[in-house]
């Protein structure tokens, strides 16, 4: 509503998904989390983020399952801009083949992530 | 003397008209002496003439008693002698020198300084069938003589003989050193260690080696005059065989892999060269074909490529383990730190409140605990792929040790009814008691696990002399058909596992089932459905008895245990 900026958190893990969840909210943000792909997609069916922080390795549908998915929606739901937060490997080279506004190694800092979803928002 | 030959001119070329000699030199001895005799000469000889050496070769010789004496074999300069006459020259005519010595023209020769026992010399070439000169037919005297015409028609005639004589032989010799050639070629052909085979240009055998014999089946005897097509060239590869043919005919040879057959109608696969065999004109006047085995190089290349192909998916399987290995780590530590810093921020920023600092730093133990977790399975995996995953064997009490994790068991237990039957009598066999403790602790977490929504956990441990089972039974998620098996792999959890958000890495039942194999036994899941619970049964085929040299079967009754509530 308003001003309020929405970040959708979309991590297997519940302790990340909690630990976001607490520090983003703290920041001010309004956020929702899923913790796979087919859980956010339901998620984007009633509530558009204005960014969203995404894992790679989830099980049920993984993070570049759901870019493709994300792809394909309606709305402009397609362009809401990604972080992905990784524990792979060449998190960054990740980033750029799904076309991420920024890529983020786990550990992360949160700092970091603050950073990341200034930097987004503010596009 | 008148024009006419002297009557034993005659006589002495019918003796040897009909005469038949041992060999060559004896004929020619013969020639000579007859020759002396009938000249009256007492020495004559067949040279050899070598101009650009100077050399005069005395090649055979017939000395009389009080001739001059020059043995077969002697090597002369050609210049100091009389023969030199006949080869410088132009018309190569005979030469008669009735008195050496005194002759205006040749007592100046070098020859009569060189030779001064030679007083007289009668002389003819020899010469070959192509008009080339070879050498001279010759005979001396140390006195002077008369020579005439008649008497150098003789040498010219016992010269031609002579020269007919020398070219056979050189014939003959020719063609034994050839035949020889041939032998060690044909020797050759037949030791080499691949298949050779020489047909005519429409592909009849007219070669067929040892090893031909050996690697298609067919005997020499048999495929001589066969065609090589029918021979060898199965309906496969007649493609193949006609495109030989045709680069043959364009001059061209063929080379390449060709699966041949056998006599017997198998087939197998040779490397083969055909080339054309040509004769000194360049006429092509039949076909060489040289035919490898190389069913055992193939072989070697199927295994390699095989090798190379479990290797790569070693490797994979191995980069897939470490990649989800590294990721179920960084997880827990990434929780752990993001709490951490939440933590310090409301610190820094004075406001810490004690309700979520109590829940961060509980967020930041059950990190850890976790990882704690992860890394002492990571560490038993590694060491079971490496080979060294240690069993300390000796004789433990199953159902003492069941009994304990049952009755003792973690905290997350609480919500479960949890039902033991078989352990009232010791069960003891030879086990690593840690390892064995390990399995079980991971069968009853997992049950209790798996089945969130409560229910009864059933624990049964059955003793036979022949082997220990333990069963535990949950009422939980259960399995997808099919996938019993795949919660055994490392990360394999089933999907309904995955999807329920369970902790977990996935390896505890791995590690159950390694330690199983470990001990001769095996562990085994077994589900109804899903939603209609799981079955873990673990069978330990060892020794057992009831208790150090009691009776084989006590007493066993069944004793029921409630936790929690």
């Amino acid at each position: 509503m308003g001003d309020t900026r929405r970040v959708l958190v979309i991590d297997d893990e519940l302790g990340i998904r909690s630990v976001l969840a607490e520090a983003l909210v703290e920041e001010g943000w309004e956020v929702q989390s899923a913790r796979d792909g087919r859980e956010a997609l339901g998620v984007l069916r009633a509530w558009r983020p204005d960014a969203i922080l995404l894992d790679l390795m989830m099980p049920v549908m993984d993070g570049w399952a759901f870019r493709k998915a994300q792809r394909g929606l309606p709305d402009g739901l397609s362009d809401v801009p990604l972080i992905v937060l990784s524990a792979a490997r060449e998190v960054a080279a990740h980033g750029v083949a799904l076309g991420a506004a920024v890529a983020l190694s786990k550990p992360f800092d949160l700092d970091e992530v603050f950073e990341a979803v200034e930097q987004v928002l503010h596009r | 003397m008148g024009n006419a030959a002297p009557p034993g001119y005659l006589g002495c070329l019918s003796a040897l008209a009909g005469s038949s000699f041992a060999s060559s030199r004896e004929a020619t001895d013969a020639v000579l002496r007859l020759l002396s005799d009938q000249l009256g000469m007492r020495s004559g000889f067949l040279t050899r003439i070598t101009p650009q050496q100077n050399g005069n070769e005395v090649l055979a010789a017939y000395n009389a008693p009080g001739g001059c004496d020059v043995p077969a074999g002697a090597l002369l300069p050609l210049s100091e002698t009389y023969c030199s006459v006949i080869s410088d020259s132009i018309d190569l005519a005979p030469v008669l020198i009735e008195a050496t010595h005194t002759d205006p023209i040749f007592r100046i020769h070098p020859a009569s300084m060189a030779s001064p026992h030679i007083g007289s010399f009668i002389g003819v070439p020899v010469l070959l069938s192509d008009g080339s000169f070879y050498g001279t037919l010759c005979a001396v005297d140390p006195e002077p003589r008369t020579l005439t015409r008649h008497q150098s028609d003789l040498l010219v005639v016992l010269a031609r003989l002579l020269a007919t004589q020398i070219e056979r032989d050189d014939q003959l010799a020719e063609r034994r050193r050839v035949q020889e050639q041939l032998l060690l070629q044909v020797q050759l052909i037949e030791q080499v260690a691949a298949a050779v085979i020489v047909t005519d240009l429409e592909g009849r055998v007219t070669h067929w080696n040892q090893h031909a014999e050996r690697l298609y089946g067919w005997s020499r005897e048999e495929v001589l005059g066969g065609n090589i097509g029918q021979l060898t060239v199965g309906p496969a590869e007649s493609e193949i065989a006609t495109e030989i043919m045709e680069r043959l005919r364009a001059g061209q040879s063929w080379e390449g892999e060709f699966l041949a057959t056998r006599r017997d109608g198998s087939t197998f696969p040779a490397y083969v060269t055909d080339t054309l065999a040509c004769d000194a004109d360049g006429h092509p006047v039949g076909i060489v074909g040289v035919s490898v085995d190389i069913t055992e190089r193939e072989r070697l290349l199927a295994g390699e490529r095989t090798a190379r192909e479990e290797a790569e998916e070693a490797l994979r399987v191995r980069d897939e383990f470490l990649s989800i290995a590294s990721h179920e780590l960084r997880n827990p530590v990434s929780a752990a730190k993001g709490s951490a810093q939440l933590l310090l921020r409301s610190l820094r920023r004075g406001t810490p409140d004690p309700e979520r600092m109590e829940r961060g730093l509980g967020a930041i133990v059950t990190a850890t605990d976790r990882l704690a977790v992860l890394i002492d399975d990571l560490l038993d995996v590694s060491r079971l792929r490496s080979g060294q995953f240690p069993m300390r064997k000796r004789p433990t009490d199953l159902a003492a040790l069941v009994h304990e994790e049952a009755e003792s068991g973690s905290a997350s237990r609480g919500t479960h009814c949890l039902t033991i039957e078989g352990i009232a009598a010791p069960c003891i066999a030879t086990v690593d008691p840690d390892r064995f403790r390990q399995v079980v602790v991971n069968l009853l977490d997992n049950a209790v696990k798996y089945s969130p929504g409560g229910g009864e956990v059933r624990v049964l441990l059955s003793c036979e002399p022949e082997g220990a089972l333990l069963r535990v039974e949950d009422q939980g998620i259960g399995l997808p058909h099919g996938t019993e098996d795949r919660i055994f792999e490392p990360f394999g959890r089933a999907a309904n596992a995955t999807g329920s958000n369970l902790p977990g890495m996935g390896l505890g039942l791995y590690i159950s089932r390694r330690i199983a194999e470990a001990h001769g036994g095996s562990l085994r899941a077994e589900s109804v459905g899903e939603g209609r619970g799981t079955t873990m049964t673990l069978r330990l085929p060892l020794q057992v008895h009831h208790d150090e040299g009691g009776p084989p079967d006590g007493h066993r009754g069944e004793s029921e245990g409630r936790l929690g509530g």
